[in-house]
């Protein structure tokens, strides 16, 4: 405070003793902090006294009331390959975080993004460090570094996902698209003039091996002599490539394009011919892609990872998943569970602009329904709608219901390669560890020879 | 008005420093305003970044992890950048060390730690070497430029390595009662080629050991051998070289050879102490970020331990942005990259007086 200020404050006289304003202030400060750590000097010591809590004899009045026990928090983190900014794959397990976490007051959760497996264990160890007890690392190549982590750390949980290592304290998940790729197969097959069918695919890992069949056998089964092309680009995004590949396709004939890349590069090259006047219809992956392709885009395959991170995470708050038990726990999940959705867009399995042309073809079979319901030459709308059902989704019209129930399969035989073997017998099914290294091609695509 | 830009000749050690220092202060107070605009309070970042990455023992271990391979790249660059040759493709001699080592890996899974370790080190130093030589007599045969040379065959070898991976190196692996084949990545190697760790943390002793030692080495070889003081006039004055019958191509082959071969080490380092199989993603770029250290470092043992260690717990600190801010990557990547830009600037400004003249 200047002088001039000074001179001007008004003065009080207490006890002969000129003061300003402000030095009754500062006296008023110090006289509180004093007073203060007096007051707590010479409080009672009631601590020493008090029982402790929870308390079962009355305590006395001075004492603290005791606080209800500490609700049990779970501390939940998850490890990103890539950018949430993908609109694929990152992005869904991003959202799907962001739902559970936002559903209980129970979990606190964080993530960590753009990580590279060579990162990951270190990431793991710093989210430890920070106090995290539930890691999820989602990434194929995140394998081996949470099972070194996990068998590091035998105290804390850990959860891949897409690998097929496990651990007491290590469980694995999935949500696996092979049955909506069949559907989208059927539609594919009933869409199709030219009778050649296009598949941009990332790598020719099992995955991607398993969902090129089931569509291929979808395909088939609505269009006995279409084909289904394969290329590969090489890259889960690169929509460079991709476009590269789609348009090759295109040349070749192909009027109907799925694929599997983070982007939606390829609805986008089939709109772009569909304005020039030129038929080429998508099928949409990962995430809603209607508007890139809103005349184009069929139907697809949507993903709902919250179905399987609100299950886990639900275990483990209810105790019966711990760091004991989670050598055998493998998500295998699917349509039935709610965790795949099919359609371009949420809450709309095909595509207004399809459907009567859809209802316009035929296919000569028999289908049962769980309920005894027998539909005889079904055209491929009812047949899709058909096929959900036995595989234990219900369209509704409006929504979906769960049926936990699947009286069909895609992977039922007789199936052939497409060097002629028989790969499944007739009446068989193909179980989880067929389809988990599955490396040939069923009879109808044409696609790159698979190395073991 | 003219700005005049002159070499200074003398940098006097106080004014190093305070430059040093103001120029990191500068960035912090830059990106402080990016983290207010995100609702944190960018002090309290700062206290997590720098308590995090130097103060907890995950944290330290973790800089530690990410300095060894930094240091043992950059001491090599510094070294062949004194002789104006520019190595921008420390990261493919880097994967070439890598490749080499799991060849040797898998060549003899049985051969004891004593004798499989040093070998690996011993043809992962060749192999980066022999992918860093190429450029060198390019350059002082035909004049090709070194960056583009350097950088290109960073790509060749990148895609030679997703082939094999893709294709002839793809393994498949027995987990319990069933193989799974068809994935992108190659077999682990035997146990008997990890590298050992200090206790619990992931610090691969034999790399910190050689990283030491070549932050070390580089500086004693330049300043104490002919060898390297011919490497400095080189650098200096090509023409005075020249006329004293100093050999360009000699000179620029052999700082190739010693910093494409301290990037193969590195490479094996994390290949045999982190990773211990390949997958497409084996890289995370440290053959670049040693080009910023080793310019930042010099060659200098403390110098580089320094701007190595600030660099790694930078890149660790990062990642504790996200996990206790929930910053999302762009963030963080903007904080790394104004540090840079902030300490880049601060280093020219003590490498050069500018002037500006009426």
């Amino acid at each position: 405070m200047g002088i001039k200020s000074a001179i001007n404050s008004p003065t009080l006289s207490v006890g002969g003793i000129d003061m300003t304003s402000s030095q009754w202030a500062a006296l008023v400060i110090v006289g509180i902090i004093v007073g203060a750590a007096i007051g707590y000097l010479a409080a009672p010591k009631g601590a020493a006294e008090c029982p402790p809590c929870p308390t079962e004899t009355p305590a006395p009045a001075t004492c603290p009331p005791c606080e209800a026990p500490p609700v049990k928090k779970i501390k939940a983190a998850w490890i990103y390959v890539g950018p949430i900014g993908d609109i694929g794959w990152t992005y869904a397990h991003h959202a799907a975080k962001e739902m559970v976490d936002q559903k209980y007051d129970w979990l606190e959760t964080t993530h960590v993004e753009s990580v590279a497996p060579a990162e990951c264990a270190g990431v793991i160890e710093q989210l430890i460090g920070q106090g995290y007890d539930v890691i999820f690392t989602t990434s194929f190549d995140f394998m081996d570094p949470t099972l070194e982590e996990a068998q590091k750390h035998p105290d804390k949980i850990f959860w891949h996902c897409s690998g097929y290592k496990r651990a007491p304290n290590m469980g694995t998940y999935f949500a696996d698209f092979y049955q909506v790729y069949y559907l989208n197969g059927l539609m594919a097959g009933a869409l199709t003039q030219t009778k050649k069918i296009g598949y941009v695919a990332a790598h020719l890992i099992p995955e991607v091996v398993r969902h090129i069949n089931a569509f291929a056998l979808g395909v088939k089964e609505v269009c006995p002599d279409c084909k289904v092309y394969v290329r590969e680009i090489g890259a889960w995004y690169d929509p460079t490539k991709a476009r590269q590949a789609a348009e090759a396709l295109i040349s070749e004939g192909v009027d109907v394009l799925a694929f599997t890349e983070d982007s939606p590069t390829v609805v986008q090259v089939a709109q772009e011919h569909f304005e020039r006047g030129e038929r080429v219809l998508a099928f949409g992956h990962y995430s809603p892609m209607l508007e890139y392709g809103p005349d184009v885009c069929v139907s697809g395959q949507l993903v709902h990872w919250e179905v399987i991170y609100d299950d886990i995470l639900s275990k483990i708050y209810s105790g019966s998943y711990n760091t004991q038990n989670l050598q055998n726990v493998d998500y295998w999940w699917k349509l039935k569970e709610g965790s795949v959705e099919l359609g371009c867009a949420f809450n709309q399995p095909i595509n207004p602009k399809f459907i009567n042309e859809l209802k316009s073809v035929r296919v000569q079979e028999t289908i049962q329904l769980p309920n005894g319901t027998i539909i005889e030459n079904p055209d491929v709308y009812t047949l899709v709608m058909a096929r959900l059902i036995q595989m234990g989704a219900v369209w509704t019209g409006s929504g979906w219901v769960f049926v936990n129930d699947e009286v069909f399969d895609p992977f039922t035989g007789p199936i052939y390669d497409d060097q002629g073997t028989l790969r499944v017998m007739a009446g068989q099914r193909l179980g989880h560890d067929e389809l988990w290294s599955m490396q040939w091609w069923v009879d109808n695509v044409v696609g790159p020879a698979l190395g073991g | 008005m003219r700005v005049i830009v002159r070499k200074r000749v003398v940098v006097p050690r106080r004014f190093a420093l305070a430059v040093r220092i103001g120029s990191v202060v500068l960035a912090l107070l830059a990106v402080a305003v990016i983290f207010h605009a995100y609702g944190v309070n960018p002090f309290d970042v700062y206290r997590s970044i720098f308590f995090n990455a130097f103060g907890t023992k995950v944290g330290l271990t973790e800089t530690i992890v990410r300095m060894m391979p930094l240091l043992l790249v950059s001491a090599g660059l510094a070294l062949v950048f004194k002789t104006g040759f520019w190595n921008i493709g420390a990261e493919g001699q880097l994967l070439v060390g890598a490749m080499a080592a799991y060849v040797v890996a898998r060549t003899f899974p049985d051969a004891p730690p004593i004798a499989l370790i040093p070998s690996m080190f011993l043809v992962g130093f060749a192999a980066g070497a022999a992918w860093g030589i190429p450029p060198a007599v390019l350059k002082a045969k035909l004049n090709v430029n070194d960056v583009i040379s350097t950088l290109m065959l960073y790509y060749v070898i990148y895609w030679v390595f997703q082939h094999l991976i893709h294709g002839p190196w793809k393994a498949r692996e027995k987990v319990g009662q069933l193989t799974y084949g068809g994935f992108a990545h190659t077999e682990i190697i035997s146990k008997n080629a990890w590298l050992p760790v200090i206790g619990e943390t992931r610090i691969h002793w034999p790399t910190l050991v050689l990283s030491v030692l070549a932050a070390v080495g580089v500086y004693v070889f330049l300043n104490y051998t002919t060898a390297g003081y011919e490497m400095k006039v080189v650098g200096d004055n090509p023409e005075a070289a020249r006329a004293a019958g100093i050999s360009y191509l000699r000179t620029v082959t052999l700082a190739m050879i010693i910093s494409g071969g301290l990037a193969g080490l590195a490479g094996v380092g994390e290949f045999a102490g982190i990773q211990h199989r390949f997958t497409p993603e084996f890289l995370s770029g440290y053959g670049f970020t040693g080009i910023i250290t080793a310019w930042l470092g010099g060659v200098n043992p403390i110098g580089l331990l320094i701007a190595n260690f600030l660099f790694g717990g930078l890149l660790v600190g990062g990642q504790y942005i996200m996990i206790d801010y929930k910053l999302p990557i762009g963030v963080v990547d903007m904080f790394n990259g104004a540090i840079l830009f902030f300490v880049l600037a601060g280093d020219f400004l003590l490498r050069y007086r500018i002037q500006i003249r009426r």
